[in-house]
């Protein structure tokens, strides 16, 4: 199989504008990505130091929270206490009352 | 206190969590709900991502244990200690081990001699070359190193040396050098000088000397000019005979060919009748380079032994050996051993053999069987063969072929020398000395006939002080065409035919330089496009386990939101305890009149912040769908795209094999095959890159937008750390 194009080892002029436009363009564009990834490498690599300082405030957060957690608890134990002393002064009050009431009626009919 | 402890007296227990959350669910407080099944699309790149990942762990020596320990703690378990890198190829590793780029290995790969010797240390040193330089062989100082690396072995026969320092054409000092040395050693002082001469000094000086051959055949060195046009890096032409020696390429041997040709071409016009081996040298000179080289040598090397009284043919037998092995078929071995390095360097012998019209025709279809076997395992050998076939049948003139012919019948009785010679001779004017000459030759060495590829060799050989006076007639007659033994139109002839073979042996070269580049282009483009494909499945990965990570950064800002919310709560909550908690005789009482406007401010405010919440909810969805679909967009395009492409090549390549007929030149089945693959490789790579460009922007934009999240998020945090901590002081303050 013999081309049917003669041999030309000239590259045309035109031809090879467009070929080297097509690689330069080529080249371009992979240049133009390569200063995006650039780009992006350095946003990951403020993003990973972003996350490094959220990680950090979360861990800040967690013992803050347990924190919060632990003082609720203290608090609630602390008012179920209050409640029963509420409670048991109420309690004493009224058996005093009830005393208070009893004993002299017992007293005035005995 | 004992009373508690006698009473038993204790506040209950903490809420487990699921009885804590039903209770806040009906207090209306926003709770995580555990039952939800989220849909992560990205899921799996979050596992490829932890399977990949590696922690970095820095200990010193002989402590790794404990750092590997805490990591095994830390990760639970299976964190193999040899985690790769993420976006590592297996191409990365391959440059770090070993020196060859990927390019070397594919084109080893494809075009490696699987039949090679077992003598060769590098298996492919001429596929080696391509990657230190760029892809010029005969440019290349490597590629003559392994050369003479591989050439080493042989070294038993002095005359290797010769060829293999030869072989570094590309530095001009050591060609003449060992000219010199060759030929002084002999004690051919005119040789030398012509030959330095010509090794030393432009050109100008063979126009000088060659005179008839220059005037009537300035065709060999318009050829050489013709070439220049060729692909081949050429420098600036300058002196002619210099510059090509200069450049390193080819052309610097197709000078010191140029040498042989005149040297030869003296021969042949002083004895007459070596006009066919007249031509014939110029054959095996211009074939190719190492193989031109050799043949100097080769020519030296023989003028040296005839001069040591030595049997030509023996010389010729040894010269051979230094090719390789076989001793008989000298060329034939070396161009075994070409074949087996290089098959442009077979290629390039078998021309030499088959161009030369004497006994070698024989050797001829030996020689071109033989690269066929060492080289049939590759794909290009077939090339090889299908270029060699055209250029014998064009090359050879019907003189030629006809001499040949007649040498295939001659040689087989190796007494008919005198038939031979006056066959051989297609001008039939017969030099009875040199005829004589060249039947004591047969006679001597008859059985290494075929082995003796340079009959203008034997000749000068075989009688030196001839060649000598040849030579000096040739020197000093220079400039004159009619020597006395040959009418002008016979010289005419000569000269066309010669100019012929060489511009014959010329495109073969030039197409031997063109399938080798074809080849690497090939290569390396296929090197290129499988190294844009891994860029591109990085980038999908990178991509990927952005999307993953979105995800994450979703879940973290929806948990975010809940604990602000449940904070909002819980300091509701504490301010209530804290009014609550005043002194048993305060008395809170509102104001009775305002109650209807306060429950409605309440609600407001309830309202308006659940409408907050759920903005604020919707922002974060939306920040999470945003990220996806761009993902998403991004890889949908890409196997789009992938799609795509297959389709579109088949329409695509008729179009592409006429743009690339320029670039061919007697393409064959393989030659379209080559191109396309060219053409198809191109083409993918610019859709990669393209797509790589959207890659890198979908990824940046990701990249973007998750870093305002992130940085929402740490805002978030921020406020509800402080938050939390008002809370806690508050309730610590409850007595």
């Amino acid at each position: 199989m013999s081309s049917s194009v003669p041999y030309d080892p000239y590259i045309p002029p035109a031809e090879e504008e467009n070929s080297q436009s097509k690689a330069a363009a080529l080249k371009a564009e992979i240049d133009d990505t390569v200063g995006i990834m650039r780009d992006n490498i350095n946003k990951v690599a403020e993003r990973g130091e972003r996350l490094t300082s959220i990680e950090d405030k979360a861990d800040n957060l967690a013992v803050s929270a347990q924190g919060f957690k632990r003082g609720a608890n203290r608090v609630r134990k602390q008012m179920w206490w209050k409640d029963l002393k509420m409670k048991m002064c109420l309690v004493l009050v009224v058996i005093i009352l009830l005393v208070v009431i009893v004993v002299p009626i017992a007293v005035h009919f005995a | 206190m004992g009373l508690k402890k006698f009473l038993k007296l204790k506040p209950p227990d903490e809420d487990v969590v699921s009885i804590n959350r039903e209770k806040l669910n009906e207090l209306g407080v926003a709770i995580k709900n555990p039952n939800k099944k989220k849909r992560e699309k990205f899921a799996a790149y979050g596992v490829f991502a932890r399977d990949k990942g590696k922690e970095k762990i820095y200990a010193p020596p002989g402590y790794e244990q404990y750092a590997l320990k805490l990591q095994q703690e830390k990760d639970g378990a299976s964190t193999s200690a040899e985690g790769e890198d993420l976006n590592s190829s297996p191409l990365d590793s391959n440059d770090k081990s070993n020196n060859n780029s990927s390019s070397s290995t594919t084109t080893t790969n494809n075009i490696e001699n699987t039949g090679g010797r077992s003598g060769n240390s590098a298996s492919d040193p001429y596929m080696k070359a391509p990657n230190k330089s760029d892809f010029d062989p005969y440019a290349n100082n490597n590629y003559t190193n392994n050369y003479n690396e591989n050439r080493g072995g042989n070294s038993s026969n002095p005359y290797e040396k010769i060829p293999t320092s030869s072989n570094n054409f590309n530095n001009n000092n050591n060609k003449p050098k060992y000219d010199n040395r060759g030929r002084g050693a002999a004690g051919y002082n005119n040789f030398t000088d012509f030959n330095s001469g010509v090794n030393s000094e432009p050109v100008d000086r063979y126009y000088a000397t060659g005179g008839p051959s220059s005037s009537l055949g300035s065709g060999p060195y318009d050829s050489y000019e013709n070439n220049k046009m060729t692909p081949q890096p050429v420098n600036g032409d300058g002196q002619n005979g210099n510059t090509y020696r200069n450049n390193g390429n080819p052309y610097g041997v197709r000078a010191a060919r140029s040498t042989n040709d005149s040297n030869n071409s003296s021969v042949g016009r002083t004895t007459g009748a070596q006009p066919s081996p007249g031509g014939n040298p110029y054959s095996n000179m211009s074939t190719n380079d190492t193989v031109k080289n050799e043949s100097n040598t080769e020519h030296n090397n023989t003028s040296t032994n005839t001069s040591m009284g030595v049997n030509p043919y023996g010389t010729m037998n040894t010269s051979s050996d230094y090719g390789a092995k076989n001793t008989n078929n000298g060329i034939i071995g070396s161009s075994n051993e070409y074949g087996v390095e290089d098959q442009n360097k077979t290629t390039s012998t078998t021309t030499i053999s088959t161009s030369t019209p004497t006994g070698t025709t024989t050797t001829t279809t030996t020689t071109t069987a033989n690269p066929i076997p060492n080289v049939g395992s590759t794909g290009y050998s077939t090339y090889e063969e299908d270029l060699n076939a055209p250029p014998l049948s064009a090359i050879a003139t019907a003189q030629k072929q006809s001499s040949a012919q007649v040498f295939d019948d001659l040689n087989a009785p190796p007494g008919d020398g005198e038939e031979q010679a006056i066959n051989y001779d297609p001008s039939t004017t017969v030099a009875l000395e040199q005829d004589g000459e060249f039947q004591s030759n047969i006679g001597n060495g008859g059985d290494d006939l075929n082995g003796s590829i340079h009959d203008s060799q034997q000749y000068q050989s075989y009688d030196p002080n001839q060649n000598q006076n040849q030579d000096y007639g040739y020197d000093y007659q220079a400039g004159i065409n009619d020597t006395g033994y040959k009418t002008f139109e016979q010289l005419q002839e000569e000269e066309r035919q010669k100019q012929q073979q060489q511009e014959d042996e010329e495109v073969d070269e030039i197409k031997q330089q063109i399938r080798f580049t074809k080849q690497s282009s090939v290569a390396s483009t296929r090197n290129t496009l499988k190294m844009a494909q891994e860029a591109e499945m990085a980038g999908m990965n990178t991509l990927g386990m952005l999307g993953h990570q979105s995800e994450q950064l979703n879940n973290v800002e929806n948990n975010l939101m809940l604990m602000n919310v449940q904070n909002r709560e819980a300091e509701d909550k504490v301010k209530e305890l804290k009014k609550l908690n005043r002194s048993i005789l305060a008395v809170h009482v509102s104001n009775p009149f305002t109650s209807k406007r306060r429950l409605r401010e309440q609600e407001d405010r309830i309202k308006t912040q659940r409408m907050q919440d759920k903005l604020e909810q919707q922002q974060l969805n939306n920040g999470l769908y945003n990220s996806s679909r761009r993902i998403e967009g991004a890889f949908d395009e890409n196997v789009h795209s992938i799609n795509n492409a297959s389709v579109r090549e088949r329409y695509q390549r008729q179009e592409a094999l006429n743009r690339s007929k320029k670039y061919q030149f007697e393409n064959d089945e393989e030659d379209d095959e080559m191109e396309l693959e060219i053409d198809r490789n191109l083409d993918k790579i610019g859709q990669i890159s393209g797509r790589l460009r959207k890659l890198a922007l979908a990824t940046g934009q990701e990249v973007d937008g998750q870093q305002e999240r992130i940085k929402k998020i740490e805002e978030d945090t921020d406020n509800l750390d402080i938050n939390i901590h008002l809370n806690t002081t508050r309730l610590t303050n409850i007595r």
